[in-house]
């Protein structure tokens, strides 16, 4: 589905990807591992087409991400319809007066029928338990509310890639078991490719990981041969190296620990 | 002065105020009259109320747009202490400020010699106070009958372009943010600072502040962009028009305009 | 300075309405071609910076506070056309949910504040910094000239639509209809307040912001400086110097202002006084719920200000406010060449000097 070939991409005072190759295959559900800075928000961008590779390519279904590519209309609809990224921070994503118009918006610059849009937010609204929310103004719900809604802004167009940048970040358990359910039941219906640095979630969101560190592609596997390498873990900043020792056993801690749900340590 | 700086408080008191005006719909969701038409309705009812206040030569048609403003809201279980407080009582305050002078400095036949007050002294400052509070009523009365999401509708209406509305939304909901980020901003830096205060850091402090906000709305406008871009967003805006106007909307439309005419057209020239 | 319903007749209104469209139309125009569809969030997020920023209560010498506009710094950092549209979405929430500005005053709001506001601004901004490195002490001076001047060109705006509604509109007694203080009056008595409080509230906003800019993101001034010497490395403590040159000029306006008024005696007293309050504390009235620190009187002898301007003018004696509205509005518009011209005239002259530095 997305072929990288040698991707560069560099912000005006650093750079942030280096030479990256993959190739992520459709229905795989797949994991971006790295510490922050590490290059994976960038990824994310530029497999959903809000930047672009400044050097190599990037294919999606055989078609070059390209700025011109996305200047012609039928494929940039085609394309946002079927790639749908949540980002990180909701305050960002959730930009509309109501819930109810939020999940409009994508169909609407999709320009899908008026009577459709609404039987499909209806729908979508029961589904996801938001129903009560829809008059709400967006930016006064709490954190978790808000991650939900903007899951569902995107999932209203039925993407077949879902791109998620930090999904569990900031979320207290219950909203968090909520994500890990809803990606989980995503398995084998969609791709899903997640950016993240909890390694609680890992085995439930992925099968499959890539490991980036200062913008580069370090290591590539399943989840549990990945956590089973404390060595890349801990150069990879995933894992600190002074926390490890506890009693009765060594457990990983990295910068979320104190978000997971009591005995989430199910890797070490 | 408190270890609060003065700033801050300002602007805590402030997020309070704002997020009771903007987003408080305590009034809009009540079961009143003007709760069930349609915003258009009210949006046109209102903007000719206020013109007919603004546009008459006669104190009586002001007065008699103001009573029937307030009646409306009466009706609309808007409670008068919310007008009072939100519109009068400023009103009156600002304006009469201004207006007061007009009784002793307007040239023309005296009504009290004392202080010489003359008669078109006080033809003016009634003027003057009379329809700042009516137009202030209505608009307010407006605002407070109307969910914010509807008023955004309403004013599509008035052939706004569909650009500016969603401009006017995005604003709304962006205000918080950065009011938020700004009381964060103030907090932090109060919580590195012991001593009070002079005026000269407050004012080091202020534009400090202002700069990262600048800053920060700056980084937030690229986000928000790439947000809309990731669903489609290429620069022309789409909206649902969710707005249907029944019977009743009507009928209550006609009536507005035909008092607001009949108001115009007995306050004569 | 916000005007409200009821203090502008609706042909002034529909005027004011009228000479905003053009500008509000060529703005989104330019910014279409420059920003493209960026322009929804970009103006959406400064619209709602400008109303934060509005709401900042600053500590002005003296123990006073005041508002600033942000005029000053939103056409520094986006230029005037952005920054006229996005001032324009404040103006517009700030008179929807706090009655703050009328809705009929609208246009005039925009027109004073938002457009006129913003391209005086930029134009000095412009004029001062010339062609100095972003990171320049000049910079900051500019800066806070920019906003000092526009502040004060949008009250004189205001002061003048409000002069002329006195002799334009009133009924056949003779009573105003609308504001009823002639331009004599009106002028000084919102200049006093602007050239003091809400002048030097946005002084302090644009040349401290700018200064901090310089220190800590020194790019986002290169849009309004496109001939600006590049240099790398971020401004030193060079903020400071800076500011006080301000000081000193704008002491001199000070000292410049009762040397006029002890040239002429005239006594407007009661009235200025009381009006003086109005601009520099009109948020604190408006929203009355909260802080109202507010100049308590106007400094003594400033209310004489008002002959200053009778002086210059000597049509504007009673008499001829009865007569020819025509010379009146010609006296209005001379009265605003004159400032342009005045601002052109010292912005040329601080070219000179730089260009001596």
């Amino acid at each position: 589905m997305f072929d990288l070939n040698e991707v560069s991409f560099r912000y005006p005072d650093a750079a942030a990807l280096c030479g990256v190759t993959l190739s992520i295959a459709a229905r795989q559900r797949i994991a971006l591992l790295g510490a922050n800075g590490s290059g994976k928000s960038t990824l994310l961008r530029l497999l959903d087409g809000l930047a672009f590779a400044e050097s190599g390519t990037i294919t999606f279904n055989g078609k070059c991400l390209t700025s011109a590519q996305f200047e012609e209309e039928a494929f940039a609809f085609d394309f946002r319809r079927r790639v749908a990224l949540v980002f990180q921070n909701p305050d960002v994503q959730l930009f509309n007066p109501t819930v109810f118009d939020e999940l409009a918006f994508a169909p609407l610059q999709l320009r899908w029928p008026n009577d459709e849009i609404r039987a499909r937010i209806a729908d979508l609204l029961q589904t996801m338990g938001l129903a009560h929310l829809a008059e709400r103004a967006p930016h006064r719900l709490s954190e978790g509310e808000k991650k939900r809604v903007a899951l569902a802004s995107v999932m209203i167009t039925q993407p077949d890639v879902l791109l998620l940048d930090e999904p569990t970040a900031s979320l207290d358990p219950r909203s968090r078991n909520f994500m890990i359910e809803y990606l989980l039941d995503c398995r084998g219906r969609r791709t899903v490719i997640t950016a993240t640095h909890d390694l609680h979630i890992l085995e439930e969101i992925a099968d499959y990981c890539f490991v980036l560190h200062e913008g580069r592609l370090v290591a590539a596997g399943a989840p549990n041969e990945l956590l089973a390498d404390e060595k890349l873990l801990r150069e990879t900043g995933l894992v600190h190296a002074h926390r490890h020792r506890h009693e009765g056993g060594v457990v990983h801690s990295h910068p979320h620990d104190h978000h997971s749900p009591s005995g989430a340590h199910r890797h070490s | 002065m408190s270890s609060r700086s003065f700033l801050e408080r300002s602007l805590a008191s402030f997020v309070a105020i704002i997020e009771q005006a903007i987003v408080a719909e305590e009034f809009a969701r009540r079961d009143g009259f003007l709760q069930k038409l349609d915003p258009r309705v009210k949006l046109g009812g209102f903007l000719a109320l206020i013109f007919v206040s603004v546009a008459t030569h006669n104190l009586a048609i002001v007065a008699a747009t103001f009573f029937l403003a307030t009646a409306l809201a009466f009706f609309s279980e808007i409670s008068l202490s919310a007008l009072a407080l939100r519109a009068w009582l400023p009103v009156a305050l600002f304006t009469g400020v201004i207006a007061m002078p007009a009784l002793f400095l307007t040239p023309g036949p005296a009504l009290i010699r004392a202080p010489m007050i003359t008669a078109n002294g006080l033809r003016a400052a009634t003027f003057l106070i009379g329809r700042a509070e009516t137009a202030a009523t209505c608009a307010l009365i407006l605002v407070l009958s109307t969910k914010w999401p509807h008023l955004l509708h309403a004013l599509r209406a008035l052939r706004l372009p569909r650009a500016v509305i969603v401009v006017l939304g995005m604003t709304q909901r962006y205000i918080f943010f950065l009011l938020r980020a700004a009381q964060d901003l103030f907090a932090a830096r109060r919580s590195r600072i012991i001593a009070p205060l002079d005026g000269r850091t407050r004012r080091h402090l202020a534009a400090a502040n202002a700069g990262v906000l600048i800053s920060r709305s700056l980084d937030l406008s690229g986000e928000v962009y790439a947000a809309m871009q990731a669903r489609g967003f290429r620069g022309e805006i789409h909206t649902l028009e969710a707005l249907r106007m029944r019977p009743n909307d009507w009928l209550a439309l006609t009536l507005f305009l035909a008092v607001a005419v009949t108001l115009f057209w007995v306050g004569g020239h | 300075m916000h005007i409200p319903d009821g203090y502008l007749s609706p042909s002034t209104c529909a005027v004011m309405y009228g000479g905003a469209l053009p500008f509000w139309t060529f703005a989104a125009r330019r910014l279409r071609q420059s920003v493209g569809s960026r322009l929804v969030p970009l103006l959406s997020v400064f619209a709602a910076f400008s109303f934060v920023v509005m709401m900042f209560n600053l500590p002005l010498p003296g123990g006073t506070t005041g508002h600033a506009v942000g005029m000053g710094i939103g056409a520094i950092v986006l230029g005037p056309w952005a920054a006229m549209l996005a001032i324009s979405i404040a103006l517009l929430i700030q008179a929807l949910f706090f009655g703050d500005g009328g809705i009929t005053a609208y246009g005039a709001n925009c027109f004073n504040m938002a457009i006129v506001g913003s391209l005086v601004s930029y134009g000095i901004y412009r004029a001062f910094a010339g062609h100095s490195p972003l990171t320049a002490p000049r910079r900051v001076f500019a800066a806070g000239c920019a906003g000092y001047v526009a502040i004060n060109v949008s009250a004189l705006l205001a002061a003048i639509e409000f002069g002329i509604q006195p002799l334009l509109f009133h009924d056949a007694a003779g009573a105003p209809l609308y504001a009823p203080y002639p331009l004599r009056i009106a002028i000084p008595a919102m200049l006093v307040g602007h050239l003091t409080f809400a002048g030097i509230a946005e002084l302090i906003i644009s040349a401290g912001v700018v200064a901090w800019l310089q220190r800590a993101e020194p790019a986002l001034l290169a849009r309004s400086a496109p001939n600006a010497v590049v240099t790398l490395g971020k401004a030193t403590a060079s903020g400071r110097e800076s500011l006080r040159r301000l000081w000193v000029a704008l002491a001199a306006l000070m000292i410049l202002t009762p040397l006029g008024l002890l040239a002429a005696g005239t006594a407007w007293g009661e009235w200025s006084a009381k009006q003086f309050q109005d601009p520099a504390n009109r948020r604190a009235i408006a929203a009355a719920s909260f802080q109202t620190e507010v100049p308590s009187r106007a400094p003594a002898g400033l209310e004489k200000l008002s002959t200053l301007w009778t002086a210059p003018f000597p049509a504007y004696a009673p008499p001829f406010l009865k007569s020819a509205s025509l010379g009146y509005i010609l006296s209005a518009v001379l009265g605003t060449g004159l400032i342009i011209a005045a601002c052109l005239g010292f912005g040329w002259g601080a070219r000179l000097l730089a260009a001596r530095f």
